[in-house]
């Protein structure tokens, strides 16, 4: 199972990319556990200035926007 | 990881009026608007960090501040993970250090802080609804 984090500290746009995720996740039949993780210094362990970004397997796959669904889906099963 | 030393306003207030080296990390139209009026100041907008943060000196005490100190707190676990050991983030940011009455240039427009999302810029019309 994969373990995807979406780092924001809950404004719109962090929603936005937890929306959107989820939808990508339920719509390809995805493995995979979300979390939200909306406290500074959580996010800031993995270094990230720019949010939402999105965490794949501990791996910071994008920051700053929030991708579309072709590209989240790319992003959550490569 | 360990956690970001933070100070309150007025104890920021305090420190610079000792020379301490402040950091605002707002955006430069925010900056336009109203600015800290201390001593020691430098401005690296948030969008900039990742390139410009080898400006502040790691060598000694500084003080990161914002809008409302959320950026700050962001800023200030980026420079720890650079192997600053010496910074402190102030809470509350320039809203609060306006409201206490410290020494200012401009005045403060707007009550909501800048993006989060590191792009930036706080909503024009004060709401910000599009972020943070």
């Amino acid at each position: 199972m994969k373990q995807v984090k979406i780092l924001g500290t809950g404004c719109a746009k962090c929603n936005q990319l937890a929306d959107a995720v989820k939808a990508v996740i339920s719509s390809e039949n995805i493995d995979a556990s979300v979390e939200k993780i909306e406290d500074i210094q959580k996010i800031m362990a993995y270094n990230v200035l720019s949010t939402p970004a999105l965490v794949v397997d501990g791996e910071v796959r994008c920051k700053g926007r929030v991708p579309s669904s072709t590209e989240l889906k790319d992003l959550l099963t490569r | 990881m360990k956690e970001a030393l933070e100070i309150c306003p007025t104890t920021a207030f305090g420190l610079t009026e000792k020379g301490i080296l402040l950091v605002d990390v707002r955006e430069p139209e925010e900056v336009a608007e109203a600015s800290f009026d201390v001593r020691n100041l430098m401005l690296i907008p948030f969008s900039q960090l990742e390139e410009r943060y080898h400006e502040i000196p790691v060598d000694r005490e500084v003080i990161i501040a914002c809008h409302v100190g959320e950026r700050s707190l962001m800023a200030t676990y980026f420079l720890m993970n650079h192997g600053y050991e010496q910074v402190i983030n102030m809470q509350n940011g320039i809203v609060r250090w306006a409201e206490k009455g410290f020494p200012m240039k401009g005045a403060l427009k707007r009550k909501t802080g800048g993006c989060c999302c590191g792009s930036g810029s706080p909503g024009t019309d004060g709401t910000n609804h599009s972020c943070c």
